[in-house]
């Protein structure tokens, strides 16, 4: 009697425990299944990360963080000034046209505030998704300015900024924003404004179409530089006199990127522009890293049988002008010379065929025009005054 | 026009410089390309220079100032001969008929400036080339 007692109550308990533990396997093989963190995601070597168009990369973020005053322009006469506070933060007051204070936003480590004079601070959980710089700061500051936001009530994340659940209409850079000007570390600022095509306007001997974005560089209060981005043509053009000028079209991006991996706007107009300086200044201060030697190869071999030339990058036989807006010219004519299966034997075979012969062409025009002349590039209109 | 020492001066002058230029490339001129002058700006600078001073002296073998610039001409054709040699036995780029263009203009602003240097102590003349190319030297 006893020992059946006894055996019933280790089969129950054996039951229990099997029970358990089959419960147990299978919701931690339902947890494992459904934390998406665990698994590791592989890409394909040699493969860049999918492309996320919020998304500038480290080094832009990295200048984008000496940035100490960031001013925003808009259309409406408004004008967000963001700085960064002392404790890491940035916040951003946005003025009206009399200097009036609308709002001020405040983007924290782990929360976002938005102030309005004699209403009650509206608090937020900032979005993973969302890299919260300067230029986000000011546009968000405005955009709830804009929609009318006087509560936390109806508020949703829609495309990167907070909007009410009733705004309508998107936060379009070119719609909203006139001028933006970052003022960065040592002494360099710089200011762009968006500018209609003047008539008489030309790039590469063709008249300019579309808004150029026209970028002023300033060294302790100098001007130093300037540079412009043509929207329709998709070309970046630079001129830093006394160390850098150049330009940068589709054609030099496509065999990397397939041409311009995003669209590049006013605020990375100024921190580009500012990068070119701060770099070049930084190598002439410096130096470089690394410096790569010629090999030397045996001179009676060499005479005998010269080099095997494959393009180089630049101004083949001319690197003199690397760094000149001639650059251009070079580029694209290496890349027509590889699109058209062109090299240096076929430099004019018109009775053959006129593929590289148009290259040529195409690159004789272009150092005759010098690309485009440095004169023709524009300037920002003045900057009105801050408050 | 032919005037041979000249010709032969300005060839010479442009293989030394380039023997220089060689030779000092990665700590002068420039570490990155293949030893030729205009693949950087010091190594342009210094050829025309050379030829400057070849022009120079060329033109002081000169008769007359029309003379000078015959000189100053033909030290430009035996440097641009050496130079188009030159950019094809480093091996010609894809612009090379453009760099040679460039090359003879940098060539000849060294000569022509050289020949201008002497031009204040040349009579005026205006016989350059009928002469039947004999020159004082």
């Amino acid at each position: 009697m006893k020992n059946t007692l006894e055996a019933r109550t280790w089969f129950r308990l054996a039951v229990i425990v099997g029970v358990v533990l089959t419960l147990g396997g299978i919701a931690r093989h339902t947890a494992v299944r459904a934390a998406p963190g665990n698994g590791v995601k592989i890409m394909p070597n040699g493969r860049a990360p999918d492309d996320n168009p919020g998304e500038r990369g480290a080094t832009y973020y990295a200048l984008e963080a000496q940035t100490s005053r960031f001013t925003t322009r808009f259309h409406d006469g408004t004008t967000a000034v963001a700085e960064r506070t002392a404790d890491g933060d940035i916040e951003t007051k946005l003025r009206d046209l009399g200097g009036n204070e609308i709002n001020r936003f405040k983007v924290g480590h782990d929360k976002l505030m938005y102030l309005r004079p004699s209403a009650t601070p509206v608090q937020a959980v900032p979005d993973s998704g969302v890299h919260a710089t300067f230029d986000w700061s000011n546009r968000q500051s405005h955009r709830l300015f804009e929609d009318g936001v006087a509560s936390g009530a109806g508020l949703e994340w829609r495309d990167g900024l907070m909007r009410h659940t009733s705004a309508r209409g998107k936060d379009e850079e070119a719609a909203v924003v006139r001028e933006v000007e970052t003022r960065w570390a040592h002494g360099l600022s710089a200011r762009t404004a968006r500018v209609r095509a003047r008539r008489g306007d030309v790039f590469d001997g063709k008249p300019l179409q579309g808004d150029v974005l026209a970028t002023i560089l300033m060294r302790d209060g100098v001007e130093v530089g300037l540079a412009n981005y043509l929207t329709y043509e998709r070309v970046f053009v630079w001129t830093i006199p006394g160390m850098s000028e150049g330009s940068i079209g589709n054609d030099h991006l496509k065999q990397q990127f397939n041409g311009w991996p995003f669209t590049p706007d006013m605020v990375w107009m100024n921190l580009q522009t500012i990068a070119l300086y701060h770099w070049k200044e930084t190598i002439t201060q410096k130096g470089f890293v690394a410096r790569c030697d010629q090999p030397q190869p045996n001179p009676l071999v060499q005479f005998f049988v010269p080099t095997v030339s494959a393009n180089e990058v630049g101004c083949d036989g001319l690197h003199w002008l690397d760094h000149t807006v001639m650059r251009y010219c070079c580029d694209s004519h290496d890349n027509c010379y590889e699109r058209d299966g062109c090299a240096y034997k076929s430099w004019w075979m018109f009775w053959s065929s006129w593929r590289c012969d148009f290259c040529n062409i195409l690159a004789i025009r272009c150092f005759q025009t010098g690309a485009i002349p440095t004169g023709k590039i524009r300037r920002p209109p003045a900057a009105p005054v801050d408050y | 026009m032919l005037r041979w020492t000249s010709l032969v001066l300005g060839g010479a002058t442009f293989l030394v410089a380039h023997a220089i230029e060689r030779m000092w490339w990665t700590m002068w001129f420039s570490a990155e390309w293949e030893p030729f002058f205009m693949n950087s700006g010091r190594a342009v600078a210094f050829t025309t220079a050379c030829l400057l001073i070849a022009g120079l002296i060329a033109a002081g073998f000169a008769r007359d100032r029309p003379d000078a610039l015959v000189h100053a001409g033909n030290v430009t054709a035996g440097a641009g001969a050496v130079m188009i040699v030159t950019v094809f036995a480093i091996g010609p780029g894809t612009l090379f008929p453009i760099a040679i263009l460039f090359g003879l203009v940098i060539l000849a602003v060294g000569s022509y400036l050289g020949a201008l240097v002497i031009f204040p102590f040349k009579p005026a003349g205006g016989s350059a080339g009928t002469g039947g190319g004999r020159t004082r030297a």
